[in-house]
């Protein structure tokens, strides 16, 4: 029955697996990191397959045995293709085995009571989010008014497909992408069958992988306590549960920024140009623009960010080598949203096509909306989750804060590109047709959402570890007690 | 009295980032408490002590399944109600989520149109009266599929 209701999605997953093997950190393919390289996989699947449900809409129409028979066969020719570079690389030389754990002296009462936590709260987590996906099997508001309802069309829709991008639905959002959808829908027709677990278990997918992914990426570049740490920082986040369990898109987006902010990290790490970690940066970002329209927003930040970022410390051509293959990643996606957006659901999202040069210069000059979004934000950001910012810059004073110039490019990379994607979303508050208030009240919890993953993932890549604060404790201690002894004298 | 003092100094050393991480268990394993909640609910109505009312979007999926086997494939209905809540967005989108692939559209003006009575005091024939409809089949639970006046 289970392996039955998962067979859809596990050839995708294994495909993917074997990409994040490929391209992924550590000297083995499979065995090197293989929770890294699962939540990567988590997100690669469900991208990929629903990049390739569309374009068989696209060129096959709804038939259910062509797109079995199709993707059956492009499953057969990229892993046999897979398997061929693999097999070359199976054992990678030393110069690329760079991204070992960092080999830290984890206190053992330390590391036992984090791993004590991290399971309580994963079971409380996994607990919450079942009987929340029992209590509303369809998902809280906008899950069955866009998202899974533009998934039944698709999969039910035979050759009127199209007739969910009409502007009859009462929610006419016809400019929203497919990855969540199309997903669903791919899931539905390879069962012949709608259950509803199935829109919960990608939503499941999605918020277990995001925190999977913040907490195994540490435990690479930092060590095992730092990516413990952030596990459990995650898991106690109540909104990314209850949220993650509503079925909206907001929590995959987070983790597209997340696992594209993880990706350059762990490019900085590897040992010379690693162009499969940059492509599959370029791929996660692209899907990211696949998932939501504030995904979109998101690929010319990174490219911004990693601009500002790599051409001060390494020059134009290495930023020019790096975006090559950055591009064939993201192109590969991109081009199926361009698409979408211009043959699919042509028209501007109602917050773009509601502006106007007069109305716009005169919100943007309206010192009051600036006052309140940025109330709003500070508000957000001081108590978001639990724990908010506020515990994190105390935990940050406590510790203290490291500058490690391995890291250095990765971590600049995640600041700009988070500070940017903020400042963006500031400046959609204040030119917002729908009011400053109402846009806070519907959106900001969601907006936070988006970033809160990469910020947990990025403050933890920054602050020391408790190692290296105890480290600096004793060393600090051996000198203050020399010191003491030498005034005693 | 140095061993005292360098044992104090190291202990505060060590102290510090142990009160740190201890801050950041303790508050995620506080607020994990919040996500008990909704476990607490859905026990006890499955144990009887509360009764059992299932969300909209599942009772509209109950209700509106019988329709969506006798409307046609495709194509676009009307959708009248008995009461204003019934035209609320929430409403017709779970009207519409239970429907789709037919497209639901508010109003009368289509040779096919949903009905939608939610109150028990509504007359039927006064309801159909009202919106010059006629009835085509009482599907029971307050669903009715009506032949409409297209535009």
């Amino acid at each position: 029955m289970i392996v039955s209701l998962l067979l859809p999605i596990l050839p995708p997953l294994a495909l993917s697996f074997l990409l994040a093997g490929l391209w992924g950190p550590g000297p083995h393919p499979f065995r090197s990191h293989p929770l890294l390289k699962v939540c990567l996989a988590v997100g690669l699947a469900l991208g990929v397959s629903s990049c390739t449900y569309f374009g068989w809409l696209l060129i096959g129409g709804p038939s259910r045995m062509g797109l079995m028979v199709s993707e059956s066969l492009l499953a057969i020719a990229s892993s046999g293709l897979l398997f061929y570079v693999l097999q070359k690389q199976l054992f990678r030389t030393a110069q690329h085995s760079d991204s070992t754990p960092v080999p830290g002296s984890d206190s053992r009462w330390m590391f036992g009571a984090l791993v004590a936590c991290t399971a309580v709260t994963l079971v409380t987590a996994l607990t919450r989010f079942m009987f929340a996906s029992l209590l509303t099997p369809d998902g809280d508001v906008d899950a069955p008014a866009i998202w899974n309802l533009r998934a039944r069309f698709l999969a039910r829709g035979d050759e009127q497909w199209l007739d969910s991008f009409t502007g009859l639905l009462a929610t006419h959002v016809p400019d929203y992408p497919l990855l969540i959808p199309a997903s669903i829908a791919r899931w539905w027709t390879y069962l012949g069958d709608e259950p509803a677990v199935v829109p919960a278990l990608v939503a499941m997918l999605f918020t277990f992988a995001t925190i999977g992914l913040a907490a195994s990426s540490l435990s690479l570049l930092r060590g095992r306590t730092q990516g413990l740490l952030a596990g459990v920082v995650l898991l106690g986040t109540p909104f990314l549960i209850r949220h993650g369990a509503s079925q909206y898109a907001d929590v995959p987006l987070g983790f597209f920024i997340l696992a594209t902010l993880v990706v350059f990290c762990l490019h900085e790490r590897a040992a010379g140009h690693r162009p499969g970690l940059l492509a599959m940066a370029g791929l996660l970002t692209g899907f990211a623009a696949w998932t939501k329209n504030e995904g979109l927003f998101f690929v010319p930040i990174v490219i911004l960010a990693r601009l500002l970022v790599v051409v001060p410390a390494r020059g134009w051509l290495t930023y020019w080598d790096e975006m090559r293959a950055f591009a064939a990643g993201l192109l590969s996606v991109l081009l199926i949203v361009f698409f979408f957006k211009i043959h699919v659901a042509p028209g501007l999202s109602p917050i773009l096509a509601e502006q106007g040069s007069a109305t716009t210069i005169e919100r943007l000059t309206d010192t009051s909306r600036y006052l309140e979004a940025g109330q709003a934000f500070f508000r957000k950001a001081a108590r978001f989750g639990h724990p908010g910012l506020a515990v994190l810059l105390i935990y940050l004073l406590l510790m203290g804060w490291r500058t490690n110039e391995t890291d250095l490019v990765g971590l600049r990379t995640a600041a700009v590109t988070l500070g940017l994607m903020l400042a963006g979303y500031f400046m959609v508050f204040i030119v917002t047709p729908h009011g400053v208030r109402y846009q806070i009240e519907t959106s900001l919890d969601r907006l936070w959402m988006h970033l809160w993953p990469s910020i947990v993932f990025l403050f933890f890549l920054f602050v020391k570890t408790p190692e290296e604060a105890m480290a600096e404790s004793a060393g600090r201690s051996k000198f203050d007690v020399r010191k003491f002894e030498v005034d005693q004298s | 009295m140095t061993s005292v003092a360098s044992s104090v100094v190291k202990w505060i050393g060590t102290a510090r980032p142990a009160a740190g991480v201890l801050l950041l268990i303790l508050i995620s394993l506080f607020s994990t408490v919040k996500l008990t909640k909704p476990t607490e609910q859905f026990a006890s109505r499955f144990a009887g002590i509360v009764e059992v009312v299932p969300d909209r979007g599942t009772l509209y999926e109950h209700r509106f399944s019988v329709l969506r086997a006798v409307l046609p494939r495709h194509g676009t209905v009307g959708y009248v109600a008995d009461q204003d809540s019934g035209y609320s967005d929430e409403t017709v989108m779970a009207v519409q989520y239970a429907l789709a692939p037919v497209l639901v559209e508010r109003g009368p003006r289509h040779a096919l149109v949903v009905g939608n009575i939610t109150q028990p005091m509504t007359d039927p024939q006064q309801f159909l009266r009202q919106r010059n409809l006629t009835l085509i089949k009482d599907l029971g639970q307050g669903v009715l599929l009506l032949e409409g006046a297209p535009r």
